[in-house]
């Protein structure tokens, strides 16, 4: 069973994610900002973390390139409602593996799991 | 060029030194060879020496076998009969000391009828099987069949080695009794050709020494009667050979010898030859020697050929020193040679670069003074002229020779004529400078008669004792027209300035005067009169911002930069705040020092002010770009949430055969409702700011009773309020006022409800009051509170979102920014104060208006 840490400060859609992931049997742990994302992250251990690149007190970009700097080697996905598509870019630049676009769609479980295989192959 | 030569001298000094060590080479070389050939003759004259030396010895030892022979002759001559045993005693002791002979023998002639004589008569001395025996073909010795006459060999010594030659007969061999038949009838002595001995050690060549035993006196008829045979030797030719040359041994060891019979030319019979006599090609014919031996009627020849060996003996290195000490020496006289040369080459080079040098620079001298621009004159103490250049000639119309010898007045006009000699006088008695060094300007007379002017410079000059002046002259011809025409251009100038508003300034850096034109007293709004016309003035008149950089570009001018150019501001005596631009040109002494700068002033007052304001507009209008750019993009993000959640949930109800069971489908169902109602919360706002922007809202304000109104908005929030423990005070008389009753509540409720948002435990109060003219409303809470840097931005759209901290809270980010609006619209104003961790209080005032009606937004 994957295990998921969900970073994003929406409460509705951090309920819908997690309501999602849950039901196609991944085990999620939900924060609301960057910092908790990233104090949760390093201390256990996710297959991916999902992070909401507009968050309050610490913003996605720079959760995921501190992680990097901490040495963190897991998986980490950008989810980011943002329709420029230099912030896709930007996310990456920050030390993301891969970024699904909000609004997600019917695939995202797919997409998930698959970056996760290709993740552990790689 | 000189580098031609230098290239041409080294080249023939390299001929020269190469021919001179080629010579010496050729010369060492022949040296050698002629050493070389002095040895080899040395070499072949002791050759034939050593070869003469060995053909008298064996001439000699031929003579004592001849000798022997002969002796055997007389032996038998003088006995009536001579035994075999005589013989044999009689031989003996030649045989002992000779040991060349192989035999000596008597060979009797024997008729037919005393053959049988003879065979008795050996068979007594011992020996029965005598016989006279000839060679079959086959070399078998067989009984000799019946002939006339015998030649058979009877006697011989030593005996015992010669044993098979007993009764051989000679006549058997044509060619052994031809030689006998010409010995009986000669009666000399006859030596046959080679023959191969087959008696003895080895196989050697021997030859027979024939000598026929005939009384001398005898007369030729009574031969047959008086001879008695031959006395024989045999003789091996190599032992007779070496113990006649034995003492030379020595000498002869270096050479190749060999001995041949040359009696018949066509057949040449090897006698003898030394062991390293191989193959005589091999060497060069010079060291080819030979000599002719003639004895018994044969003709020997001893040729010696000088080995390798034999010529060392002679040959010393004193060819190859010669040749060595030659090249050497070769070597040693070309480099010195060479050496010398080359030094001579330098020196050559340096003397033709000096005097180049010295020519280029006279050549230098001459061409300044004739190519001066200015005309150069010299004359002497008498006022003689003595050079007159060029340019002098030009200028004054003289030929340099028309000159040259006589007095310089003839070039000056009066009165210069005629002071001239008084000033010559007067300078060289009392040794006073009065024209000397000095530029003036006087007048020179042109051989046409002109006069024109003059800039004469004299320097005294004291060359070999005499006194030499020398004076330049410039033609201020040119000069004095160039200065009428700038008088002219400054006219019009002038003229032009006045025409086009600019003031002209001229500052004079020593004295600190500012020369000003009419126009820049108008420019600056002074009266000529009340000003003193310095820099201080100008300085003074300066705005006090625009002072310091003003004075740096005046001084950067001065330091070397020559342009001034500035744009700055002044005050004038009325207040008035002009805009001048500056511009001006340093003027500099012939030191380099700047002087004064001219310069002028143009009033750009009307274009910058039109500068300025095209400059706002444009930066209001990129605002206004950049905001609606940033709305868009904040509006877009902020749209997207709900629908993510909506869209998000989707998927989870569309799966009949997975659906989620009813408990969640119902928490599904829910958020979607408050995601579906916060998307239509937002697009209302966004149309409610449109509209406010687009100038679209209308206010319909009435007379409200204000404390209901409150007393609603605090049901409206009593739910949620309960829900988080809060309290919501109302403080509020019972009034009425002139109010959108509407946008009211719309504001209290954004109010109030950020208060909500923001406040995690205390209390939320709303206090109202009024007068005639303005009613005042305060929301307050004792919530976390705003920071101070973000308080300045909180009415701006999309404040909250952009600002991302507290977005958590929910709502459109647009309510502060519709609320600041709609208070606008109603002629008030909001103002906010917070204290993080204390609380916030929002207080927003609404004007009495008398026409309502028409009161809408713009």
């Amino acid at each position: 069973m994957p295990s998921i840490l969900l970073a994003e400060d929406d409460e509705f859609i951090g309920r819908m994610l997690n309501l999602r992931l849950s039901l196609s049997g991944h085990s999620v742990d939900h924060v609301v900002n960057g910092q908790l994302a990233v104090e949760k992250a390093l201390e256990g251990n996710y297959d991916v973390v999902l992070m909401d690149m507009h968050m309050p007190i610490m913003d996605g970009h720079k959760a995921a390139s501190l992680l990097r700097d901490r040495g963190y080697s897991g998986i980490i996905v950008a989810v980011t409602a943002s329709v420029m598509s230099a912030d896709s870019g930007k996310a990456i630049a920050s030390g993301c593996d891969d970024y699904i676009p909000k609004p997600i769609g019917d695939d995202f479980e797919q997409r998930l799991d698959e970056i996760i295989k290709r993740g552990k192959e790689g | 060029m000189s580098a031609v030569i230098a290239r041409r001298s080294a080249c023939r000094d390299n001929l020269i030194s190469s021919i001179i060590l080629i010579g010496g080479l050729l010369l060492s070389f022949a040296g050698f060879l002629m050493t070389e050939a002095l040895e080899d003759r040395t070499a072949q004259v002791e050759h034939k020496r050593i070869l003469t030396l060995a053909s008298d010895a064996l001439d000699k030892e031929l003579d004592i076998n001849q000798g022997i022979v002969s002796g055997i002759s007389a032996f038998f001559l003088a006995s009536s009969f001579v035994s075999r045993n005589d013989f044999s005693i009689f031989t003996a002791e030649t045989l002992r000391a000779h040991s060349s002979i192989q035999a000596l023998e008597w060979v009797p002639y024997v008729r037919h009828s005393e053959r049988e004589v003879y065979r008795q008569k050996a068979i007594q001395d011992g020996l029965h099987d005598f016989e006279i025996r000839k060679p079959d073909p086959q070399g078998q010795m067989l009984r000799a069949p019946e002939q006339a006459e015998y030649f058979p060999v009877f006697y011989i010594e030593p005996l015992d080695k010669n044993r098979t030659a007993l009764g051989f007969d000679l006549a058997s061999s044509e060619k052994r009794l031809a030689s006998l038949l010409h010995a009986r009838k000669t009666m000399q002595p006859q030596a046959t050709a080679a023959i191969n001995l087959v008696q003895g050690p080895g196989e050697q060549k021997g030859f027979l020494l024939i000598h026929p035993i005939i009384a001398d006196d005898n007369d030729q008829t009574n031969i047959a009667q008086t001879f008695n045979g031959f006395a024989l030797g045999v003789f091996r030719i190599s032992n007779l050979f070496e113990s006649a040359t034995a003492p030379l041994s020595k000498l002869l060891e270096p050479l190749a010898l060999e001995l041949t019979d040359i009696t018949e030319e066509e057949n040449i019979v090897r006698l003898h030859a030394s062991s390293n006599m191989l193959k005589p090609d091999l060497y060069n014919s010079k060291w080819h020697a030979s000599q002719d031996i003639s004895f018994a009627n044969r003709t020997w020849r001893l040729s010696t050929i000088a080995t390798p060996a034999f010529r060392t003996q002679y040959a010393s290195n004193t060819h190859w020193l010669v040749l060595i000490t030659g090249c050497v020496l070769s070597l040693l006289i070309s480099f010195y040679l060479r050496t010398l040369m080359r030094r001579e080459a330098e020196v050559r080079r340096l003397v033709k670069q000096r005097t180049r040098e010295l020519q280029s620079s006279e050549r230098m001298s001459r061409t300044i003074l004739e190519n001066a621009a200015d005309a150069v004159i010299t004359i002497n103490g008498e006022g003689t002229v003595q050079l007159f250049n060029t340019t002098a000639e030009t200028m004054f119309g003289y030929a340099s020779s028309e000159v040259v010898g006589q007095n310089v007045k003839m070039l000056m006009p009066e009165p210069y004529r005629s002071e001239h000699d008084d000033y010559l006088h007067h300078h060289q008695t009392t040794g006073e400078k009065r024209i000397i060094g000095i530029g003036r300007e006087v007048q020179g007379q042109h051989k046409d008669g002109s006069i024109f002017p003059i800039n004469l410079s004299v320097g005294e000059a004291h060359y070999n004792s005499h006194t030499l002046f020398v004076g330049t002259i410039t033609d201020l011809t040119d000069l004095k027209s160039k200065e009428q025409s700038l008088r002219e251009f400054t006219n019009r100038l002038d003229l032009a300035t006045r025409a086009g508003g600019i003031g002209v300034w001229d500052y004079n850096v020593h004295t600190g005067i500012l020369n000003c034109d009419d126009r820049m007293y108008e420019l600056y709004g002074v009266k000529r009169d009340s000003i003193s016309c310095l820099y201080a003035d100008w300085h003074k008149m300066l705005h006090p911002d625009d002072r310091k950089q003003a004075e740096k570009k005046v001084n950067e001018a001065f330091m070397g930069g020559r342009h001034f150019d500035a744009e700055f501001r002044i005050i004038r005596p009325d207040g008035e705040v002009r805009h001048i631009q500056a511009s001006g040109l340093v003027l500099y002494d012939k030191a380099g020092q700047g002087q004064r700068m001219i310069g002028v002033n143009l009033d750009i007052s009307d274009r910058k002010e039109s500068e300025q304001t095209m400059l706002l507009a444009k930066q209001a209008a990129e605002d206004a770009s950049r905001q609606k750019s940033a709305f868009l993009n904040v509006m877009s993000h902020e749209l997207r949430t709900p629908l993510t959640v909506i869209l998000g949930y989707l998927p989870l109800l569309k799966n009949i055969e997975r659906m989620p069971n009813a408990e969640v489908i119902a928490k599904i169902a829910d958020d979607m409702d408050l995601s579906g109602q916060h998307l239509m919360e937002m697009i209302n706002d966004v149309l409610d700011i449109s509209k406010i922007e687009a100038g679209q809202l209308n206010l319909h304000t009435e007379q409200v009773q204000l404390l209901p109104l409150f007393k609603d908005m605090q049901r409206k929030f009593s739910h949620p309020a309960q829900q988080k423990g809060i309290e919501i005070k109302i403080e509020c008389d019972d009034f009425s006022f002139m109010v959108d009753a509407r946008r009211l509540r719309q504001i209290l409720t954004n109010l109030i409800g950020n208060a909500l948002k923001f406040t995690p435990k205390g209390s939320i109060s709303v206090h109202a009051e009024h007068t005639d003219e303005v009613l005042s409303i305060m929301v307050s809470d004792t919530g976390i509170g705003i920071p101070e840097a973000e308080q300045a931005h909180i009415f701006d759209t999309f404040r909250q979102v952009d600002d991302s901290s507290t977005r958590n809270a929910g709502g459109s980010g647009l309510g502060l920014a519709i609320t600041r609006r709609l208070v606008e619209l109603h002629g008030g104003t909001i103002q906010l104060q917070s204290t993080p961790g204390v609380g916030t209080s929002f207080t927003f005032t609404i004007k009495q208006e008398t026409d309502h009606a028409e009161h809408t937004s713009g």
